[in-house]
């Protein structure tokens, strides 16, 4: 007990814990990947809206909540209704992220064209959201999707405020951000995620751009699409077809 | 070198910040943060794991085949069963049903896809439903569509 403190004996004892900590193992709990036979290296997501088909009844969303517990107010996925009319009048709505669809409403001047278009997550290449994230909670699998890790997330709302499309939100209850999936529990079983699956007119749908024989790859490269806002060069993984100018 | 003592104890200084810092860096990082990225690699498991609960139409045409075949070759056709009903998980789990589906038979239901909308597509069905109801000789009440219409084979006249 009336061992001396002396420096050597400091750094001798410091050094042992460093070492020890340094050679703790590391990902040794680490769950394995895949509670199938999923790998991930096999896709890479896509996904295709068209605006033209959509006749805005909100079945989609209506599913999203449900698949996902969304809670009430928020939006992971949710459907805008652009009614247009000459002069460059514009009136957008979306009553409650069209959760039970839309009311015929009446706008004071002649709609002379009208469109719904689903919105949600565009699963950037380029994504603006994880690159703020000070905790490493936010990021992009291996095969293209933008998730939020809820256990890591300090709910700072960096995010939040970096994505330019609003798709985030903080969570009323968990208080962590939180944001659409593309169903990432269905999408690596082989099911659609919960929205497209929903849709009876086929305005969504779900693909892979790493399977040469998928139609919504082949849309993507054969046909007219564009994407939102292409000049923040976020380069969405989410595509639109039958878009007006109107829709930011 | 008449400093070198205070040269000594700042460099002494400077290795304990070093040393708490990784100690403290090792214990509060994740055991698997890091391994695909700069995120914790379990929880890419974990958002696997969450459990799905809209098992689509193909599964409810396991204990209903009749059903399924006649809204399949209707104009319903491509509309889910858990989009008016409600999702599988809450009324079949583990193979057994566990409560009844939900039955909705509103009129409002039927509107949210057939309501006349100036921003809808005009090739779609819909109806403005003062107009159809007076045509029909009907009056608006809460499941007055399904009064005449099969919300699983709708078309009238087949």
């Amino acid at each position: 007990m009336a061992e001396k403190f002396t420096r050597r004996g400091f750094l001798g004892t410091a050094g042992c814990l460093v070492l020890a900590a340094a050679l703790r193992p590391r990902g040794g709990e680490a769950a394995e990947a895949s509670p199938t036979e999923y790998n991930w290296e096999e896709y890479s997501y896509v996904y295709l809206v068209d605006a033209s088909r959509c006749i805005g009844c909100g079945m989609c969303v209506q599913a999203c909540q449900r698949e996902n517990k969304v809670p009430d107010g928020f939006f992971r996925t949710w459907v805008e209704r652009y009614r247009i009319g000459e002069g460059g009048r514009v009136e957008v709505d979306s009553p409650n992220g069209a959760i039970n669809g839309f009311p015929s409403t009446i706008v004071d001047f002649k709609v002379t064209k009208g469109l719904f278009v689903p919105k949600l997550c565009n699963h950037c290449k380029n994504t603006p959201c994880t690159q703020v994230c000070p905790v490493g909670a936010s990021y992009t699998t291996k095969d293209g999707v933008v998730l939020v890790d809820d256990k890591r997330c300090i709910g700072c709302g960096y995010c939040v405020q970096a994505c330019p499309y609003g798709s985030r939100y903080l969570h009323p209850v968990t208080h962590v951000a939180d944001k659409c999936t593309w169903c990432y529990h269905r999408i690596t079983r082989g099911l659609k995620p919960a929205c497209v699956q929903a849709c009876p007119v086929g305005a969504r749908a779900f693909g892979n751009m790493k399977n040469l024989q998928d139609p919504v790859r082949k849309i993507i490269a054969t046909e007219p699409v564009s994407v939102l806002q292409p000049e923040l060069l976020t380069r969405p993984n989410c595509y639109y077809k039958g878009l007006d100018k109107e829709v930011r | 070198m008449e400093h070198s003592k205070h040269l000594a104890r700042m460099m002494l200084l400077v290795a304990l910040v070093l040393v708490v810092f990784h100690i403290a860096r090792t214990l509060f990082t994740p055991s698997s943060f890091g391994k695909y990225g700069h995120y914790r690699a379990d929880n890419v498991a974990e958002q696997m794991a969450k459990p799905v609960l809209h098992a689509g139409a193909a599964s409810c045409e396991a204990c209903h085949q009749e059903r399924y075949a006649q809204v399949r070759s209707g104009a319903h056709g491509a509309v889910e069963c858990e989009n008016c009903h409600a999702p599988l998980a809450g009324h079949v789990a583990e193979g057994k049903r566990v409560a009844a589906m939900l039955q909705n038979r509103s009129a409002s239901l039927c509107l949210r896809c057939h309501d006349r909308l100036d921003a809808r597509p005009e090739r779609f069905p819909q109806i403005q439903v003062e107009e159809h109801l007076e045509k029909m000789g009907a009056t608006l009440g809460p499941e007055v569509c399904v009064g005449c219409h099969d919300s699983h084979d709708p078309k009238m006249g087949r």
